[in-house]
Order: structure tokens, then sequence, then C-alpha cells
């Protein structure tokens, strides 16, 4: 073993703990990079040297940049961000709805239809009375007018989920794309054996945002590249390839299916996570399934109120007609007073007899306690009531279902974060390691210099 | 377990969170008095608060039903106390008349008393609440005239509507006893001779059986004989004509009663028919404007006997008043124990309403100190997070 090959060891040395220092630094700097494993360079010693006959490992190199993860842990941050998208987002429609039809303030439907009631009431004891007879056309006009405005604000709720429906699936197909990017250089990297960390980072970032969007499933492959699936296997990224979605606009709903699979299929049913997911779940069954119940209580409403007017005499001595009108195609958008009536409120049919009693007004204003709705179970108001209490319900499941995903994905934060999150205390402490051992290094240098120094100045006079 | 910073901030950034929301979810019950906001804060509560508000609508309404009821009830009770003060003064005159000691002279001022009496009656019997006559029975037409009146049968009237433009006419003599409008209405048009109607003998409330043809005259009821012409549009499903019959005598009214609702699925008939309380028709035994008329008739007449026989139909005219006023006390008591009824409801409900959807007020404020505390501890927590690190120690 010679003295000069000592410089080479100190020099070795010196570059390692740089390559260290470098190491933490990097980590200190993406303390808050979300979706940043921290790094550690691994160290192995080198070379050898025969000291009498025995060999002993003489200096140092990095092996390499270790990324610092735990796969099972990516795999159900990935799963996690798929449930808060669907929850997050399921919430936020459902409380939309909900706020369409907050009866929880005085002034909602049931009070109108409660005033209904009363105004027949009222004209049932006074059948002539001009004032009675427009209080009664003032009120279906204002049951009919709230109606239209649910119908109305529904189809606007469903118009901006259209909406948002195309942007997920837009970002859907950028992100897979990029997916398809990486993978090529992570392939490409791999082959001339470089390292991957930070595009695998990337990666696992993307499936994540691409979770939360849409529910997936994936697998890595032998050469660090991902494939991702939809829920059934229909693929969106197969390596080197990716595969767009469209969503295709059907003018009531929108339906989404692969452009290079099967562009016939329909993928709204298999879409079931994600953003996407409660979307799609909002638009083809949460939303048609309230406008259900509104057409069926505007329809059984108008049917009920009109059958019993028709029974009756107006002022005129007529038959009642139709007191309300409604297309059946849509009751709940179209209802409202018979617009001949409203021109004409002599046409009220309050009467039972010719003679201008007001008994046929009693009998609409009873149709109030009529168990009319859910075969002969309920009346209009506890109808309508139920529907109210049905979308209550729905919100308060999702918002518990919702906190219930926002623990379990703090949970799993924390763990990812155990793992791979950066550690001030850690890295200060690696700093200062490092920082040592470059002293050290150094002063290795300085004395083999001396040591050096003394042998060339041997025999030499000074 | 390894710790690193971001989970120390992620943490207290977690429980500020949480710790906030449900400040803020205390503050909105503080503020609105109501422990349902939206229907999510309780589904099953906002069904129930939906239906006892629903309930006390009805209740709101019943209660106005009946005092609309009571205020009109009152007002029959008092015309028919004057009516019966009036009959006792007829008895009393009458009473006196028939004695000996009474000469021609008396009976003749008697006579014109009599008259004044009758037109007091007659006003009292044609007196209205608000717009309403209240003895007409549920036709709003001034019920008794100052003389009597032969039997008669109206005009055909027309629906406003109808489509036919041919002639009807109605002729025959009325032989019904009481007062009626009988209604044809077309089920199915066509011309005459094909045409199918039905007719109703009280206004229309029910009807009879199904008939073809018009083109003959028809007897439709109690003499009424209806004729129709055919014109240049022929007759069209729900076609209505009706004919008013008057039965002989001063009541123009009907026999109908008018009715309100005063709780769930309960109406009360809260009228007296004039039928009923001044005439011999229906339910009444004694026509009482011809018994006055009668007397007066007598009086002049100076007729002992009749005058003395009218005593009987004086006594009953009086216990016919009489029942009405005793009827009045019916329906009162009835109104009185729905009235009581509906208030117990009323209280319950608003009870009930309150229970279910007002905050407690007390709770709230205990609950909104407690998580001041918590709000403050974390806000000192997070303050301190950057104390603890090994930052703190290099120098």
């Amino acid at each position: 073993m010679s003295i000069s090959s000592l410089l080479y060891v100190a020099r070795d040395a010196l570059g390692v703990s740089q390559v260290g220092i470098d190491v933490t630094g990097s980590n200190i700097a993406n303390v808050n990079t979300s979706g940043y494993s921290r790094q550690r360079a691994v160290i192995n010693s080198t070379g050898g040297d025969y000291v009498k006959g025995m060999v002993f490992q003489a200096s140092v190199s990095v092996d390499r940049i270790q990324r610092l993860y735990d796969r099972y842990l990516e795999g159900q941050m990935i799963t996690q961000k798929q449930n808060i998208g669907y929850s997050s987002t399921l919430n936020d429609r459902l409380s939309s709805i909900e706020s369409i039809m907050n009866e929880a303030q005085t002034g909602g439907l049931n009070d109108l239809l409660n005033k209904f009631w009363s105004a027949w009431e009222n004209l049932s004891a006074n059948p002539t009375g001009p004032v009675e007879r427009d209080s009664v056309a003032a009120m279906a006009e204002s049951v009919a007018t709230k109606l239209n405005s649910f119908a109305g604000d529904l189809i606007r709720l469903k118009g901006d989920i259209k909406t948002s429906i195309r942007d997920i699936v837009t970002s859907v197909n950028s992100m897979t794309a990029e997916i398809r990017n990486l993978n090529e250089r992570i392939a490409e990297t791999g082959v001339k054996g470089g390292e991957t960390n930070i595009l695998s980072d990337k990666l696992v970032g993307l499936l994540g945002d691409l979770g939360e969007s849409i529910g997936i499933t994936w697998n890595e492959n032998n050469d660090g590249t991902v494939s991702v699936f939809l829920q059934n296997g229909v693929p969106l990224v197969e390596r080197l390839v990716s595969y767009d979605l469209q969503a295709k606009d059907l003018s009531d709903r929108i339906v989404v299916s692969s452009v290079k699979v099967n562009p016939n299929e329909e993928l709204n049913t298999v879409i079931s996570k994600g953003k996407l997911g409660a979307l799609l779940e909002c638009q083809d069954e949460i939303i048609p399934q309230y406008q259900k119940l509104l057409n069926n209580f505007a329809s059984s409403l108008a049917d009920a109120v009109n059958k019993v007017h028709r029974q009756g005499f107006d002022i005129n001595g007529n038959a009642g007609g139709d007191f309300f009108v409604y297309s059946s195609s849509n009751p709940s958008m179209t209802i409202r007073l018979n617009p001949d009536i409203a021109s004409d409120l002599r046409l009220i049919a309050a009467s039972s007899t010719v003679n201008r009693d007001g008994e046929n007004a009693a009998q609409i204003a009873a149709l109030k306690d009529a168990l009319i709705m859910e075969n002969g179970s309920a009346t209009l108001n506890s109808y309508y009531a139920a529907i109210i209490g049905r979308i209550g319900r729905e919100v308060a499941d999702s918002s518990k279902d919702l906190e219930h995903q926002n623990v379990v994905l703090t949970n799993v934060t924390s763990r990812r974060e155990s793992v791979s999150g950066v550690s001030i205390d850690e890295e200060m402490i690696e700093l200062m390691k490092y920082q040592m051992s470059y002293a050290a290094a150094g002063r290795l240098i300085s004395v083999t210099n001396e040591i050096l120094d003394i042998l060339m100045n041997l025999g030499v006079n000074s | 377990m390894r710790v690193t910073e971001n989970m120390k901030f992620n943490m207290s950034l977690g429980s500020l969170f949480t710790i906030q929301s449900q400040y803020s979810s205390l503050l909105e019950k503080m503020a609105s008095q109501k422990q349902i906001n939206r229907p999510s804060d309780d589904p099953v509560g906002i069904t129930r608060v939906l239906a006892l508000r629903t309930q006390q609508a009805a209740v709101t309404q019943y209660k106005s039903n009946i005092e609309k009821c009571d205020a009109w009830i009152n007002m029959t009770e008092t015309k028919l106390n004057s009516a019966n003060d009036l009959l006792v003064k007829v008895r009393e005159l009458a009473l006196s008349q028939a004695t000996a000691t009474a000469s021609v002279d008396t009976r003749k001022i008697a006579a014109s008393q009599i008259e004044s009496i009758i037109e007091e009656l007659r006003s009292l019997a044609n007196s209205r609440f608000e717009d309403r006559y209240l003895f007409s029975g549920s036709l709003n037409v001034e019920p008794f005239s100052a003389s009597s009146q032969s039997a008669s049968i109206g005009a055909v009237v027309r629906a406003e509507g109808n489509v036919f433009d041919g002639t009807a006419a109605a002729s025959g003599t009325y032989t019904g006893t009481q007062n009626k409008t009988y209604v044809l209405k077309v089920t199915a048009g066509g011309s005459l001779d094909e045409v199918k109607y039905v007719i109703s003998s009280d206004g229309g409330k029910t009807w009879g059986s199904e008939q073809t043809g018009l083109s003959s005259p028809v007897n439709i009821g109690e003499g009424i004989t209806l004729t129709f012409g055919s014109g240049s549009k022929d007759m069209a499903e729900g076609d209505i004509f009706y004919v008013s019959a008057t039965a002989a005598g001063y009541y123009r009214g009907n026999g109908d009663k008018l009715s309100l609702t005063i709780s769930p699925g309960v109406s009360i008939q809260y009228s007296l028919s004039g039928e009923e309380i001044f005439t011999d028709r229906g339910s009444g035994t004694v026509d009482v404007f011809k018994v006055l008329n009668d007397l007066k008739t007598a009086l002049e007449g100076n007729d002992v006997n009749t005058i003395s026989d009218s005593l009987s139909g004086i006594d009953e005219a009086l216990k016919q008043v009489s029942l009405g006023i005793a009827r009045c006390g019916t329906i009162g008591n009835r109104l009185d124990i729905a009235k009581s009824n509906l208030e117990e409801l009323s209280t319950r409900l608003t009870s009930s309403l309150s229970s279910t959807e007002d905050a407690d007020m007390s709770e709230l404020a205990t609950l909104y100190s407690m998580k001041q505390v918590a709000l403050q501890a974390c806000y000192a927590m997070a303050g301190k997070l950057n104390e603890t690190s090994i930052l703190q120690y290099l120098k």
C-alpha cells in the first residue's frame, strides 16, 4: 500500500461526503413537496489491499441513491384518493340538491301547499267572494311556480354536472397521456441504467390524481412503467400506449366511452369511483330519481285537484274544467294554473251545485288529508316531506362517509409520511454527520500531505 | 414511529379545521336558534317538522273556520231571539183580541200592529251576515217575499259555456213542496234525437240515470217539462241547463245548509235554513208568515173564531223558532268543544315543533364555551410546533 493511494481514499471519502450532503440538501429542499419520497445515499466500501496477506476494504463509493417508500402504502394512498374524490364530489352535489329544496326555513313548498289548502277552505266559507277566489288562484300559482323552479334548478344542476363530466374526461385524457410519457422516460432511463426516483415519485403522484378523478386499477411492470385500467379492465394506459376516453352528449345525459377500445360501449355504470364516478351517479341516478319524485308529486296534485274540480260548478253554472294543467312528459316543470282560470276567476268550481254553494271547495281542501300517494298510504304533504327527508338523509350519509374517508386518508398519509416524509431533525443530523466525515477526509489529506512532506525531506539538510 | 415535520403540521391543521367546523355549526345554531338548519341536520326531524307545520297550518285554518261559524251562529241566535220576542207579542195580541172585551176597533189597531210585526219579522228573516242571507239555505237570494207567491217554474238558464244554441223552454205546474233547482247535464253530445243526458233535482249534487233523446218535451220531475228546439249547433257534452222551481208560499230559498270543516275530517252544518224555521216544509210544521197574515186578515175582518184558532198556529211557530234557538245552542256547543280541542292540540303541536326544531340555548352555550377552549388549545399547540426542533439547539 502506497502513501499516495491514501490521497485517493481521501478523495473518495470527500466525494462521498459531498454526495451525502447533496442528498440531504435535496431532502431539506423538498420538505414541503407533496408526493416527494426522501432519499438516501447508499454507501459501500470499495477496492481492496493486501497487507501481510490480509485483505481490507480500502476506499468508499456511492452505490446508488435510494428512494425510501412503501409500495403498499403508495397503493393505499391512490385507492383512498379514489374514495375521497367520490365522496367529496357526491357530498358537494347532494348538498346542492338539498339547498334547492331547503324546507328547514319557512316559506318552502310545504308552507305554500298549506296556504293553498287554507285558501280553498276560505273559499268554501265564501264561495262567491272575489278576494277568496283570487287568493286560491294566487296560491295555486305560487305552488306551481315553486315546483317549476325546483324542476328548473334540478335541470340546471344536471347541466353543471354535464360540464364537469366533460372537464374531468378531458383532464383524465391529459393525465393518461402524461403517464404514457413518464412510462417512456422510465423505460428509456432504465435501459441506460439511470436513476428513476424522481420519475417514480411523479408517476405515483399522477396515479393519485388520476384515481381522484376516476376509479382505476394499475400494475407496475418489470421495467418500472405502469399500466392503468378502469375497474372493469378497459385500459387507460398500457405501458407506452394511452387510450383516450370520450364524453358523448346525448342532450339529457353524457355517455363516457373509450375511443380506441369500443366507442359504443357505455362506461357510465363501470366508473363508480373518483369524482367522475360521483358525477355520473348524480347524472344517471340521483337527479333523475328526484325529478321522478317531484314529477309524481306534481302530477298527483294536479290530477287529484282536477278530479274534484271537474265535479263542481263555477259561478256561471258551468261544470268545472281542469284546475291545473301540465304536460305529462315533465309535470313538475310544466304544471301551472289553467290559464283560462287565471284570466277569469269565476271559472273556479267552488260549488257542488249550480246554486253557488262552497261545498266543492271544501272537498278540494279536504284533499290535504286524503291518502292518495304511495298506494293510499300517504298524503300529498307527507309524500313531499318524505322527499325532503330523503335528500336530508342522503346528504347526512354522504357527509358521514366523507368524514370517515378523510380520517382514513389522514391515517394513510401519516403512515406514508412516516416512511417517506422528510424529517428536519433527521436531515440536520445527517448533515452534521456528513459535515464531520467531510472534515475528517480533509484532515486525512493534510495528514497525508505532511507524511509526504516528511518523506520528501528525508536526508535534506535544512 | 418516525415522526416528520409534515405530520406535525398536518395534524395540527387537521384538528384546527375539525374544531373550527364544529365551532361554526354551533354558531349557526345559536344565531338561527334552530336545531335543524337544513334537512341533513336531522333527516328524521325535518320530516316531523314538516308534518307538524302542516298540522299547525290546518289547525289555524280550522280555528278561523270555527270563528266564522261562531259569528254566524251568534248572529242567527240573536235574530231568532228577536223573532221569538215578536211571536210572544203576537201571541199576547191574539190572546187579548180573542176575548169578548176586545172590539172591532181594538182588533183593527191590533191588525195594524201585527202588520208592522210581520214587516219586522220579515226583515229579521231576511237579514244578512256579511254578504250572505242567514236563512236562504245554499241559495243566496232574499229568502222571504212580502206576499205569498204561487208555485212557479223559472225560465231555463243555460250555463255560459254551453255549445247548444237552439231554444230551451220550461213549462208545466210545479207540484213539489220544496224549492228546488233542477239541472239537466248533457253526457254525450249530438242531435236532439241522440243526445244523452242526466238529471239532478238537487242542483247538481246527485244525478239520476242516463237517458237518451230530447227531441220531444221531457218531464224532468214534479210537473216540470222541458222543451228543446234544435239550432245551428248541436248539444255537446257538458252543456248544462237548469230551472228553479219554487213551491207556493213566502219562501224563496232552499232547504240546504252551509257547512265548514272544523277539525280533521269533521264538518259542521252551521246554518239553519229558513225552510225549517219559518215554513211548513221540510222539518217545519207551520208557515209562520201564513199564520201571521191569516191572523191579520182575521183581525181586520173581526173574525173571533179564526183569531182564537190561530193561537195554536202561533204556538207551533213559537215552538219552531225556539227549536231553532236550541239548535243554535247545540251548534255553539259543538263549536266550543271543537275549539277547546284545537287549542289543546295547537299547544301540543307548538311544543312538539319547538322540541324538534328549536335549539336548546343553554346546551349550545355550554358546548360553545367547550369548543372555544378546544380551539384556543389548538392555536396554542400550533404556536409551539416550531419550538421543538433540533434547530433550536444547533449553533
